[in-house]
């Protein structure tokens, strides 16, 4: 790839997330239908869910969702304790999600690493990255959020309407 | 609303697991595969509590040979193993909203499909299933959300 901008058709940014990551051994049973049934019935809005089977057949599950109350905090963990066959559950606050969106982004080989390079060349590791034929989403500790958007303005080009991070907030 | 499903063409998945503290050894991977024009369908990466990424990367079989000779060649000792066969299944839209994501899982649990990787973009939520669970994936969850005609 040259040194010319890619176009880019959103970025959609949530600066301030909870992150709950659930991991299971391998070889069990992960009931993730009695996790999303959790979120559902308190209404919370998944901005980020990835999950992710090792070479050993432990699973990792990461959900964001906007940032909760410590009230919420508590009654969430409550309800997800009851989960069978857990090995870990963790709320991890002030995680932060970039998204990209361009549908053009499969006949592109070669953007997952070179957005990945990018952000690994100024120190900033991704929780989570979440990559498809049109779309690009990472999960940051909120520290790295600013400079990770600014390497991403670098790469990226955006149409002039949502050329910021902040317009492009919103709840799609 | 749900107003879609459906399932990419057959492809191959490749899973890796490493350090979260080497960056690069991923930064190099995904640089080798980018360089060999590999087109990734649905890549997804997660540190888990121990700090290790677990890495899944899928792409078309045609160039399956050619993913595991370049890690071979750059990177001979990294792990990964090759799952033959797999499909995207993703529902649209999806627009963050758990009750899909909780009906889209309880489905596919329910009809005992494997669910090898599970993402979501802007618009849908995917999983990786392997193929023979293609058309039950399918079927069920157009039955889920009330769907009557066919996507593939």
């Amino acid at each position: 790839m040259n040194n010319e901008k890619i176009r880019a058709y959103r970025i959609i940014s949530h600066q301030f997330l909870t992150l709950v990551r659930i991991e299971f051994p391998g070889g069990s049973d992960s009931p993730f239908g009695g996790i999303f049934e959790v979120f559902k019935q308190r209404n919370l809005s998944l901005r980020f869910l990835a999950s992710e089977k090792s070479l050993r057949g432990e699973k990792t599950l990461y959900l964001g969702v906007d940032l909760l109350s410590e009230e919420t905090v508590s009654e969430l963990i409550d309800a997800l304790r009851e989960i069978e066959n857990r090995k870990e559950l963790a709320l991890i606050s002030h995680v932060s999600m970039a998204m990209l969106y361009g549908p053009h982004f499969g006949e592109m080989p070669g953007i997952f690493g070179l957005t990945f390079s990018a952000f690994a060349g100024s120190g900033i590791v991704p929780l989570a990255i979440s990559a498809s034929s049109s779309s690009l989403s990472w999960l940051f500790p909120s520290s790295q959020f600013k400079k990770a958007l600014k390497i991403l303005h670098g790469i990226f080009e955006f149409p002039k309407a949502f050329s910021s991070g902040e317009e492009n907030n919103d709840n799609l | 609303m749900i107003g879609r499903v459906k399932a990419s063409p057959v492809l191959d998945a490749m899973k890796m697991t490493m350090s979260g503290d080497d960056s690069l050894a991923l930064q190099n991977v995904l640089g080798v595969l980018g360089e060999g024009r590999i087109n990734i369908w649905l890549g997804v990466e997660i540190k888990n509590k121990e700090d290790v990424m677990d890495i899944t990367l899928c792409f078309n079989p045609q160039e399956t040979d050619g993913v595991t000779t370049l890690i071979h060649e750059h990177y001979p000792t990294i792990q990964f193993s090759m799952i033959k066969s797999v499909r995207i299944i993703s529902v649209f839209p999806f627009r963050d909203n758990a009750e899909v994501a909780f009906r889209f899982i309880k489905t596919l649990e329910d009809n005992a499909v494997p669910v090898l990787v599970l993402s979501t973009s802007l618009s849908s939520i995917s999983c990786l299933v392997p193929q023979e669970y293609c058309s039950i994936a399918i079927e069920s969850l157009e039955k889920t959300f009330s769907l009557s005609d066919k996507n593939s």
